[in-house]
């Protein structure tokens, strides 16, 4: 920093949509390039954001939820899972998603163009220092498992760990 | 006083700030950094990138094909 301080930034990325997933990616490189430590706190379908393509393998037995809860609760994770696709290769635009046909559009036209995409925005990222931490409660809600997120995100935690990084933060930013 | 130039020409924001930054860990202080870049929006981009990380912004020239942005290392910058 210009006046020796270290600046942080703190993002919340809740959704796991292909522009605010984007404009989020886009904005911790933008900061870790200007030097600051940057944290991307994903929780909801952000975490579709730092999993890797495709459905998730089912749980091990031993990390399945231990309180089942209702009748059937099983089979809707396990249905739930098969229609929530993780990856940047997954990811619907929010407008003119087109049933799968806008992101393929979108991919097209951005490669074309020479555009980073998700992958290549959080392997930069990553290699200039972005940290990418994982809401526990949103795995375990979504029934995502923890194999199935990519190795950037090395941390697991809640909202007491986002708030501590965020009073710290000079810029927070909830996409 | 050694150079290294960084070719960014068809990338977009933020890649060429972020190739900036890996640059700058590479040279030593006082050594400068030459990036092309043909995204417009260098243009306001690399003077506030300078003003946050403290690297001084040398010369920012626009010709036909894009820009040619220079940038000498400061030990004080934090960025990259």
């Amino acid at each position: 920093m210009a006046d020796g301080k270290k600046r942080k930034m703190a993002l919340v990325l809740c959704a796991g949509e292909l522009d605010r997933v984007l404009a989020c990616m886009n904005i911790a490189v933008g900061g870790a390039s200007m030097g600051m430590d940057v944290a991307v706190f994903c929780t909801f379908f952000g975490l579709n954001a730092v999993r890797k393509d495709g459905v998730a393998a089912a749980p091990a037995p031993e990390e399945e939820p231990k309180r089942v809860g209702l009748f059937g609760a099983r089979a809707l994770r396990r249905a739930f899972r098969r229609l929530n696709p993780g990856g940047g290769k997954y990811m619907n635009p929010s407008r003119f998603s087109f049933w799968g046909l806008g992101r393929r559009l979108m991919a097209r036209l951005m490669r074309d163009s020479r555009m980073a995409n998700v992958d290549e925005l959080i392997k930069l990222g990553s290699s200039l220092g972005v940290k990418f931490i994982a809401c526990t409660t949103s795995l375990e809600a979504l029934g995502i498992p923890r194999d199935s997120l990519r190795a950037e995100v090395r941390e697991f935690a809640g909202v007491a760990t986002f708030l501590a990084e965020a009073v710290e933060s000079d810029v927070q930013l909830f996409i | 006083m050694a150079d290294k130039t960084v070719d960014c020409i068809g990338l977009y924001c933020p890649v060429p700030i972020a190739q900036a930054a890996e640059a700058m860990n590479d040279v030593d202080e006082g050594d400068t950094v030459t990036i092309l870049a043909d995204d417009p929006g260098v243009e306001n981009d690399f003077p506030s990138w300078c003003r946050v990380t403290g690297h001084e912004l040398v010369s920012l020239d626009k010709a036909d094909e894009g820009y040619k942005i220079v940038i000498r290392k400061r030990s004080a910058a934090g960025g990259g």
